[in-house]
């Protein structure tokens, strides 16, 4: 198998949602449903000294998430008819339609905020990691359309020298579902157990 | 509104099926339990037979609230796919199981020939489907990546809701039955449910310490369910005036009490309505329950 992996360099993403409109226009998704989300997290302080100096310790960065098509992944481990499923070819986790109830199970598991069950539709929808461009020997939309050049997408063995595997706040920390995203850290980045910031986009994102 | 309500308002359904469904299975063993002495006379057992429908009934309703919830139920046999693996397959396998033992049971007892040992064996086999049913509700949300649902106070209140609703439930339909049921058994079923309670009461206290203190990165549980303590104080009141009604109901009436009189009429009606304020009791923690929802992620 060649498991297929994302590339994030926080360094660079703007938080513009190019990648989530892009994302969002090619899969026509539903009203209110993103497969693709950016999520804006802050946090920190700013204090005066005695000269009346202010200093900054706050921080803002954004984190731009599909699916991790993880390695140990919540929502398959969950859902009851199989429809959530790991591709055994190229590792990439989506919904079987034809099997999937809607029971929502594999969207409050995820820790990751992924799937979501469409209403109208009657079934669960979530980044299949555009695989049938990946097919195709095209990358995912979303990686093309970053005007930032933030995102990459290929085979894990050669997106993995290019960070560090995701273990930064806001996301979970790692080994809970063992996610295949590669993350180039910003400076401001804060560690995945980080109590002090907080998603500043809350009802954007939910 | 607290963004946990409304998660819980769109999950309705399966507050309803987790307040009915484990309740009204824990009616059914409890409620069949006299079924099992010796010393009951061919018509009480009939009656009791045919009344075991009252504890179907709550439990079937709460299952048909829960298949509202699905976008696609259609698709709903591969359900089996998932049996060992996922623990909402094991869920909906543990109440197929007890649903047609005992459904099967309630349609023989019409049956010219159900010979007593067979009943006994069935009915007993039904009751013990009951208790891993309601243990596979209790682990339904055992989820390592959900973390205020991965609690063992979670699972345990569960289990001790229905072991508060079940034997309430489980007396009204005895004394509907006009069961000649010793006062003891009587005594006996209200004295669980009102430990039951107690520990209940314990266990939510200290869930509420362990959630006190959890938040991620989207929202702290206090953002989500505002008030979980006046819940859990809802919650107490609600089902101690449930027991105290039942206890006071009177004492369960015998055969030879003649027709539905205005005492029987009287002694349903309290007896009725204390089933109700307990069920609206484990209403609220389980709308609670649902409006804790949170992942250690986003
Ligand atoms: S990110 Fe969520 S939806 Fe995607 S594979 Fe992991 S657990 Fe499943
Ligand atoms: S909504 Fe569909 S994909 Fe998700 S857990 Fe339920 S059956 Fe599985
Ligand atoms: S890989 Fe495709 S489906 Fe997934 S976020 Fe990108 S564009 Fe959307």
């Amino acid at each position: 198998m060649t498991q297929y992996a994302f590339y994030f360099d926080s360094t660079r993403c703007t938080g513009c949602r190019t990648c989530e409109m892009a994302c969002k226009d090619y899969k026509d998704s539903s009203e209110g449903i993103h497969f693709r989300k950016v999520y804006d997290y802050e946090g920190g302080t700013c204090s005066m000294d005695d000269d009346g100096q202010f200093s900054s310790q706050a921080f803002v960065y954004h984190m731009s998430l599909g699916c991790q098509h993880c390695n140990d992944p919540a929502c398959v481990q969950v859902c009851p008819t199989g429809a959530m499923h790991k591709d055994a070819e190229t590792g990439l986790v989506s919904v079987d339609e034809g099997k999937c109830i809607g029971c929502g199970y594999c969207a409050m598991a995820c820790p990751y905020n992924v799937p979501t069950v469409d209403r109208t539709a009657g079934h669960s929808v979530k980044c299949d990691g555009c695989a049938e461009r990946v097919a195709e020997g095209k990358n995912p939309i979303c990686v093309d359309a970053c005007p930032l050049r933030a995102l990459e997408f290929g085979p894990l063995e050669d997106i993995s020298g290019m960070g560090e595997v995701a273990d930064i706040a806001p996301l979970p920390p790692a080994h809970y579902t063992g996610p295949n995203l590669i993350i180039k850290a910003t400076p401001d980045a804060q560690p995945a157990t980080d109590a002090t910031g907080i998603v500043a986009n809350p009802v954007e994102v939910m | 509104m607290a963004a946990g309500f409304a998660f819980a308002l769109s999950e309705i359904s399966l507050v309803l099926f987790t307040t009915l469904a484990p309740s009204g299975a824990v009616a059914f063993a409890l409620m069949g339990a006299p079924l099992h002495r010796g010393a009951l006379d061919a018509y009480a057992r009939e009656r009791i037979s045919k009344l075991l429908c009252i504890p179907l009934i709550v439990t079937m309703v709460g299952l048909v609230a829960s298949a509202t919830h699905l976008g696609n139920p259609d698709n709903a046999l591969y359900v089996i796919a998932g049996i060992g693996r996922s623990p909402l397959s094991t869920e909906v396998a543990g109440a197929v199981v007890f649903l047609a033992l005992a459904g099967v049971f309630w349609l023989l007892t019409f049956a010219r020939r159900f010979p007593l040992a067979a009943q006994r064996a069935w009915l007993g086999v039904a009751q013990l489907a009951a208790v891993v049913f309601v243990g596979t509700v209790a682990f339904a949300y055992w989820q390592e990546t959900i973390a205020t649902w991965h609690l063992w106070e979670a699972s345990a209140a569960l289990c001790l809701n229905s072991l508060v609703g079940g034997p309430l439930l489980a007396l009204f339909g005895l004394r509907a039955a006009k069961a000649p049921v010793s006062e003891a058994f009587a005594k006996g079923l209200l004295v669980t449910a009102g430990v039951a309670l107690a520990v209940n009461i314990a266990v939510y206290a200290l869930q509420c310490i362990d959630l006190a203190a959890m938040r991620n990165a989207m929202a702290s549980v206090s953002d989500l369910a505002p008030g979980f303590p006046a819940f859990v104080a809802a919650f107490a009141v609600l089902c101690a005036a449930g027991c105290v009604l039942s206890a006071r109901a009177g004492k369960t009436p015998a055969v030879g009490d003649g027709p539905v009189g205005r005492g029987i009429c009287r002694m349903l009606v309290m007896s009725g309505g204390g089933c109700l304020m307990a069920f609206a009791g484990i209403f609220l923690m389980r709308f609670a329950f649902y409006a804790t929802h949170m992942t250690v992620g986003l």
